[in-house]
C-alpha cells in the first residue's frame, strides 16, 4: 500500500529542477537517467514481490497439510534469481560508464582546466587565441561537441558535478583526474561541489553555459578584451582602492595565472552569478557582497571588509563593473 | 550414563556457585568482569549514545527542513553531521553489537563466561573513555567537523588546525581497540568454550555469524587504527604521509579508510543477520531451513566485503577496468544476501509462525533492509554512482541498509530476549505503536530522500539555495524525522514501564530451543548449575530432559569448589571436552590499565608528550602486572569435571585459550603491518621519484646487524621452550631467555638507530616518514620482545612455569 501511494507519487512528480539529475541535457546524464528509471521500477517490483511473499508466508492459513519449501527454494531465490539480475544490470550498465572516460585526448575534445579551491571554482582555457585564458566559477563551451575537463584541487578535495550533463570526478590535490561531458542544447547549468570540503562546502556552486560556436567564440573574446593589466598602472578612480585592498589577492588580468589565493576578477562583471554560484550578479548585490561577504559565506577565505568606508568600497564596485 | 547430583543438591549447589560467582558492590563494581554484566553495560551505553546520534540527527533535520535556514551555523552543523556518523557507528552500533555477543554468546554456547573475563572489561573501559573524550568535545564545541570520514587533507593541520581532528583520531583509536579486544574475545570464546559436544556444525547461527564478524573485526580494524596513527603522527609531527608537496597521497588515506569502511557496513549487517537467524527458529516453531547454506553464505560475505572498499571511491579518478572489477564485486555480495533472505523466508513457509512483536519488527527489518540492498545493486553500478555519488540518494540507501538491517533487528531481539534478561514481558501496545512510527516515520524520512539527491542535494551541506527547488521534499523528511524520534521515544517509555510493570514472563516465552533459555530468569550470574552436552542444533527441542539435569547440577561441572569459577573448553572443532578452564575473579587491573591508556590518549590530545609517554608506560606495567597473576606454581593433577571424567586445567594444557587470544591478537597486528606496507608501496607507485633522489645508502652491516639480533631472539626463545620442556636442563632455559632478551634490546636498538644514521628528518619527505614508521613499528616489536623474554624469566624464577606449565613460553614463542 505504501509502495502503490509511493510509486504514484513518483508518476506525479516533474523533476526539472537546475541541479535534477532527472532532467538530463546531455548524453551520458540522458543514458544514466534511463538506467535509474529501469532500475528504480524493477527494485519497486522486487520489494512488493518479497514483501508480499513474507505477508503470506506469515498469514496463510494454518494447515497440516503444508510441507513448506526446502533447500530448491533457497537456491533458485537466493543463488539463481540475483545471478540473473545483477549480471544484466552490469552488461547493460557498463557501456554508458565507457562513454564518460575519455580515451584519447584528440582534437574532438574541447578542453577546460578546472581548479577547485576553498569555496570556488577557477577556470583556465588553455588555448584562446594562442594564450591561457582565466576566469572563476563559470565555464562557457560549445553545444553538441564532447567537453574534456582536466579537474585538479589547490587545497583540499572538491568535487566536479554538473547534475544535467553527467557524472561528477573528484579534485584532488596532486591528481590530474579527466572527465568528458557534453550540452546537447545551448542554456545555462548548475553546477556543485560534492565532496565535503570544509566550511562552505554548501555555497560553493558553479555555472556552465553552452554556447553556438560564434557565440562562444564571442563570449571568449569579450572575456579576454575584460582584461587589465595590475591597477596600480591605471588611473580610474577605484584603482588605487583595488590596489591597496584587493589586489594581493585577485588578479584582474586574465592571460596570466597569478597564484593568487583569489579569484581572477577580469570578468566578474559579466558573469551570471556571484559568490561562487549564490547571488544574482547585479550592482546592488555587488556592493552588498563587498561588504556582507562575511555574512553571507562565514567562514570564507577574503578578510572582513565592513569597515572599510561606504564612498571606498563604491569607488571599487565601480571600478570592477567598468570596461577597461 | 547419569552423574549422580552434586553434594547436598541442587539448591546447595545453587547457593554455593551464587557466593562464587557473586560481583562486588559500590565501587568494587569497576573491578567486575562478568559476562552478563560486562554485556549490560555495553548494550545501556551504546543505546544512551544512540539517543544521542539521534539528538543530533533531529539538528540537522531542523536545520534542513527549509533552504537558507539559519538554526545551525555552518561550524555547529559541520560538527553535528560528523559526531552523528561517528557516534553511531563507533559508539553505538558495534559497541551494542559488542554487548548483545558478550552477554548472549556465553549463554548461547552452554558456557559460564567468554574465554577472557578481564579482557571485556578493559575493553568496556576503552569503549567508555573513548566516547566520553569523543562528546566531551561536543559541549566544548571543538567536536570533529571534518566528516565521519575524516579525509585528508581537510582534516590535516593545515585545514583543520585546531583540537577537533585529533578528537577524533585518538578518541575513535580508543574504541577500536576496545572493539579488536572483543573481536579477540569472541573469536577464542567460539572456538573454545562451548558446551560438549557441540561441534561447529551443531552451534547455533549465532555462533558462527559472530565468529566471522569479530574475525572481521580482526582483520578490518586495523587499517584504520594505522591509517588514523599515521594522521595523527603527520598532524602532530609533521611527518608528510598524505601531505602532496612532500611526496605523500591523499588518496592513501581514502584506501586505508575505505578498506576498513566496508568490512564495517557488514560487520553490522552480519550481526543484525545473526538475530534474525538466531531468533526465526524460534518464532516459526521450527528449525532454520538452510542451516549449511546460510553458514557458507555469512563466510562468502565475510571474504567478499574485503574486495569492495574502492566502490566508495568510485569518483577519484581510477582506471575504468579496475572499477568494473570492484562494480562487479559489490553486486556479487548481493548474492549471499539473497540466499540469506529465501532461508528465512523458507523457514517461515514450513514453520507455524507467532505473530508477536519480534515478528512485526522483523517484517519492517524485511521491508526496509530489501529496499535498501536493491539500492546498494543500484549504487554500484558505477556510472550511476558518478551521479549520485555524495548525495542525498547515497544518505537514503545507507539508511535503509543500516537502519533495516541492523536497527530493527535489533529492536525485535530487544522485544524477544528482554523475558530473558529481565524476567518480564514489554507491552504488546506500546510495542505496536512504537514500530508504526517508527516503521512510516522511517520511509516518509529515507524513501523521498533518495530523490531529494537524484535532484541535486549533496551531502554534508548545511544549507541549500531556495532556487534549487528542494525544499518541499526536505521538508516532507523532516517531518518524517520527527515522527520516527516519537516511536523511539516511545520504545523507551516501552522498556522503562516494563522494569516495574511488565507481566512477569514464562519460562521460555518464545519456546525457543536454544541453551540461553535454559536457565532462571533473570539469569544467575554463573549461568548454569551444569555445563550441557549437546547433540543437537536446538538442545531445548531434542533433548527435552536436559533442562532439568542441567539444573540438578548433573551435568558437567556441576561442582563448587576451591572458590573457582569454572568453565569448559572443548576442542574447536569436534566439541570434545578439552580441559576445564578456571575464570579470574573481579579485578582492578582492567579498569587500572584502561586508565593509563586513557591517560596516554588525553596527554596526546593535548600535545602533553611526557604525560602520554607516562601513560603508556604506566600501561605496559599494569598489564605485565596483569598478567603476572595468571597461571599457578605448582603442577595440579587433572581434576574432575562431572560425569566421569577428569580434566587438567587450562594453565597445564595445550592450546589454551590464550594461545587463542594472541594468535587473533596476531592476525590484527599483521594486518596493522600490511596495512603500513600496503602504505610504503602505494605511494611509491604514485610518485614519480622514489626514494627521493636525497636519499643516501644504510651502511650494510646495521641491517645485518638487526637481522642477526632478531634470529637470535627467536632461536632463544624457541630454545628455551625446549630446554624447559626437557627435564634435566635446569639452568639452560635462563641462559637462553636472556638471550632472547638480549637480542631483542639489540634488534629494537638498531632499528630505532635505522632512520636516525640511515635516511634524514622524517619530516621532509614521505619516503622517510613511511621507512621511519617502518622501523619504528619494528623497534617497538623487538623492544616489547625483550620486555617479555624478562617478564617470562622473573616468571619463571617465581615458578609460574613448569616442563608442564609452559603457556608463558609458548606464548613468548609465538611472538
Amino acid at each position: 500500500m505504501i509502495l502503490a501511494a509511493a510509486a504514484a507519487l513518483v508518476a506525479a512528480c516533474s523533476f526539472d529542477q537546475p541541479l535534477s539529475t532527472l532532467d538530463p541535457a546531455g548524453p551520458a546524464a540522458s543514458s544514466i537517467a534511463g538506467i535509474w528509471w529501469v532500475m528504480f521500477w524493477g527494485s519497486l517490483a522486487i520489494t512488493a514481490g518479497m514483501l508480499l511473499l513474507g505477508l503470506y508466508v506469515a498469514l496463510r492459513p494454518q494447515t497440516h497439510k503444508s510441507r513448506g519449501v526446502g533447500r530448491r527454494f533457497v537456491v533458485l531465490g537466493g543463488l539463481v534469481f540475483p545471478g540473473v539480475v545483477v549480471i544484466a544490470l552490469l552488461i547493460y550498465g557498463f557501456a554508458p560508464g565507457y562513454a564518460l572516460v575519455p580515451h584519447d585526448d584528440d582534437e574532438q575534445f574541447f578542453r577546460v582546466e578546472i581548479v577547485a579551491h576553498q569555496w570556488w571554482w577557477e577556470v583556465i582555457y588553455p588555448d584562446v587565441g594562442g594564450a591561457p585564458l582565466l576566469d572563476a566559477n563559470e565555464i562557457h563551451v560549445p553545444v553538441g561537441r564532447p567537453l574534456l575537463f582536466v579537474v585538479t584541487g589547490a587545497d583540499v578535495i572538491h568535487s566536479f558535478w554538473v547534475p544535467k550533463l553527467g557524472g561528477k570526478i573528484d579534485a584532488i590535490p596532486g591528481h590530474r583526474n579527466r572527465i568528458v561531458l557534453q550540452a546537447d542544447a545551448t542554456g545555462v547549468y548548475r553546477g556543485q561541489c560534492s565532496e565535503f570540503c570544509g566550511a562552505q562546502h554548501a555555497r560553493m556552486g558553479f555555472h556552465l553555459e553552452a554556447h553556438e560556436p560564434a557565440a562562444l567564440e564571442a563570449r571568449l573574446q569579450r572575456l579576454a578584451s575584460r582584461s587589465r593589466p595590475h591597477p596600480r598602472d591605471s588611473d580610474l578612480p577605484g584603482a588605487r582602492g583595488f590596489a591597496e585592498h584587493c589586489a594581493e589577492c585577485h588578479s584582474i588580468d586574465a592571460r596570466a595565472r597569478a597564484e593568487l589565493p583569489g579569484p581572477n576578477l577580469a570578468g566578474v562583471a559579466d558573469r551570471h552569478r556571484l559568490a561562487a554560484g549564490w547571488l544574482r550578479n547585479d550592482a546592488a548585490m555587488l556592493r552588498h557582497w563587498l561588504r556582507d561577504h562575511q555574512q553571507i559565506k562565514p567562514g570564507n577565505r577574503m578578510p572582513d571588509h565592513s569597515h572599510l568606508e561606504p564612498e571606498l568600497l563604491e569607488q571599487i564596485a565601480e571600478f570592477l563593473e567598468q570596461a577597461p | 550414563m547419569r552423574a549422580p547430583t552434586p553434594p547436598g543438591g541442587p539448591v546447595a549447589n545453587h547457593r554455593a556457585l551464587t557466593r562464587i560467582w557473586s560481583n562486588p558492590g559500590g565501587f568494587g563494581r569497576l573491578k567486575v568482569v562478568n559476562h552478563g554484566v560486562v554485556g549490560k553495560r555495553f548494550l545501556v551505553t551504546g543505546m544512551l549514545f544512540f539517543l544521542l546520534g539521534g539528538l543530533l540527527a533531529m539538528l540537522m533535520r531542523a536545520q534542513l527542513a527549509t533552504s537558507n535556514n539559519a538554526f545551525l551555523s555552518h561550524a555547529a552543523y559541520n560538527q553535528v553531521f560528523t559526531m552523528h556518523g561517528t557516534v553511531m557507528m563507533f559508539l553505538f552500533a558495534i559497541p551494542v553489537i559488542e554487548g548483545i555477543s558478550l552477554y548472549l554468546l556465553p549463554k548461547l554456547l552452554g558456557a559460564r563466561d567468554l574465554a577472557f573475563p578481564r579482557l571485556s572489561s578493559f575493553g568496556y573501559f576503552c569503549f567508555l573513555f573513548g566516547g566520553l573524550i569523543l562528546v566531551g568535545s561536543l559541549l566544548f564545541g571543538v567536536a570533529p567537523q571534518s566528516g565521519w570520514f575524516m579525509y585528508t587533507p581537510l582534516s590535516s593541520s593545515v585545514f583543520s588546525p585546531g583540537v577537533n581532528s585529533d578528537v577524533w583520531l585518538l578518541g575513535v583509536t580508543f574504541v577500536e581497540i576496545s572493539a579488536v579486544a572483543i573481536g579477540v574475545e569472541i573469536c577464542a570464546t567460539v572456538l573454545k568454550l562451548r558446551a560438549a559436544g557441540m561441534a561447529l556444525h551443531k552451534m547455533p547461527l549465532f555462533g558462527w555469524y559472530m565468529l566471522v564478524t569479530a574475525a572481521m573485526i580482526v582483520f578490518g580494524f586495523p587499517p584504520l587504527i594505522l591509517a588514523s596513527i599515521l594522521l595523527e603522527i603527520e598532524r602532530a609531527f609533521d611527518w608528510p604521509f598524505f601531505a602532496v608537496d612532500r611526496g605523500g597521497d591523499p588518496l592513501l588515506w581514502q584506501h586505508l579508510f575505505w578498506l576498513f569502511g566496508h568490512p564495517e557496513v557488514y560487520i553490522i549487517f552480519l550481526p543484525g543477520a545473526a538475530l534474525v537467524s538466531t531468533m526465526l527458529p524460534a518464532l516459526a516453531r521450527r528449525p532454520i531451513v538452510g542451516y549449511t547454506a546460510i553458514v557458507v553464505s555469512v563466510i562468502a560475505t565475510g571474504f567478499i566485503s574485503f574486495a569492495l572498499w574502492v566502490h566508495h571511491m568510485f569518483t577519484v579518478g581510477i582506471p575504468h577496468l579496475a572499477l568494473a572489477f570492484f562494480s562487479a564485486a559489490s553486486m556479487l555480495v548481493a548474492i549471499p544476501t539473497a540466499v540469506q533472505f529465501f532461508a528465512w523466508i523458507a523457514t517461515l513457509w514450513s514453520g507455524r509462525p507467532v505473530l508477536r512483536l519480534p515478528m512485526l519488527y522483523l517484517f519492517g527489518f524485511l521491508a526496509i533492509f530489501v529496499f535498501g540492498g536493491l539500492t546498494g545493486v543500484m549504487v554500484a553500478l558505477v556510472p550511476f554512482d558518478w551521479q549520485v555519488h555524495d548525495t542525498h540518494f547515497v544518505v537514503a540507501h545507507m539508511h535503509y541498509v543500516l537502519v533495516g538491517g541492523f536497527v530493527f533487528p535489533l529492536l525485535a531481539a530487544i522485544y524477544f530476549w528482554l523475558p530473558q534478561v529481565t524476567g518480564r514481558m514489554a507491552s504488546e501496545r506500546l510495542g505496536q505503536w512504537a514500530f508504526w512510527l517508527i516503521f512510516i516515520g522511517f520511509n516518509v524520512t529515507f524513501f523521498i530522500m533518495h530523490f531529494t539527491g537524484l535532484l541535486g542535494m549533496t551531502r554534508r551541506v548545511y544549507t541549500y539555495h531556495p532556487e534549487f527547488g528542494l525544499d518541499l521534499f526536505n521538508l516532507i523528511s523532516s517531518i518524517g524525522g520527527f515522527v520516527m524520534t516519537m516511536g523511539f521515544a516511545l520504545f523507551l517509555l516501552d522498556l522503562l514501564l516494563h522494569v516495574r510493570f511488565g507481566e512477569p514472563a514464562r519460562r521460555n516465552p518464545w519456546g525457543a530451543g536454544t541453551l540461553e533459555w535454559a536457565m532462571l530468569t533473570p539469569p544467575p550470574l554463573y549461568n548454569f548449575a551444569s555445563l550441557p552436552e549437546v547433540d543437537s542444533r536446538a538442545p531445548l527441542w531434542d533433548q527435552p530432559e536436559l533442562a532439568g539435569a542441567m539444573a540438578g547440577g548433573r551435568q558437567f561441572l556441576g561442582i563448587a569448589r576451591h572458590n573457582w569459577q569454572e568453565t569448559l573448553a572443548v576442542h574447536a572443532v569436534t566439541g570434545e571436552p578439552d580441559y576445564i578452564v578456571i575464570l579470574p575473579q573481579p579485578s582492578w587491573w582492567p579498569f587500572a590499565s584502561a586508565v593509563a591508556v586513557g591517560v596516554f590518549f588525553v596527554g596526546f590530545l593535548f600535545s602533553f608528550y611526557w604525560l602520554a609517554a607516562a601513560g603508556a608506560a604506566i600501561a605496559v606495567m599494569l598489564f605485565l602486572r596483569w598478567g603476572w597473576d595468571n597461571g599457578i606454581r605448582e603442577d595440579q593433577p587433572k581434576l574432575a569435571a562431572g560425569r566421569g571424567i577428569e580434566l587438567l586445567r587450562h594453565d597445564m594444557a595445550t592450546g589454551a585459550p590464550g594461545w587463542w587470544g594472541l594468535a587473533f591478537t596476531h592476525a590484527a597486528n599483521a594486518t596493522l603491518l600490511a596495512s603500513l606496507i600496503f602504505g610504503y608501496f602505494f605511494l611509491w607507485l604514485v610518485a614519480e621519484v622514489w626514494p627521493p633522489p636525497a636519499f643516501i645508502d644504510v651502511a650494510a652491516w646495521l641491517p645485518l646487524t638487526v637481522l642477526a639480533a632478531m634470529a637470535g631472539g627467536a632461536l632463544g626463545a624457541n630454545r628455551a621452550l625446549a630446554a624447559m620442556t626437557t627435564a634435566g636442563q635446569d639452568s639452560l632455559w635462563l641462559v637462553w631467555l636472556l638471550l632472547a632478551a638480549a637480542a631483542g634490546v639489540a634488534a629494537a636498538a638498531g632499528f630505532f638507530a635505522l632512520p636516525i644514521i640511515g635516511i634524514g628528518a622524517p619530516t621532509v619527505h614521505a619516503y622517510n616518514a613511511t621507512v621511519t614508521a617502518l622501523a619504528g613499528y619494528a623497534g617497538l616489536h623487538t623492544a616489547l620482545a625483550a620486555v617479555w623474554s624478562l617478564f617470562a624469566l622473573l616468571r619463571v624464577k617465581a615458578g609460574f612455569l613448569s616442563p608442564a606449565r609452559t603457556l608463558d613460553l609458548q606464548l613468548l614463542r609465538l611472538w
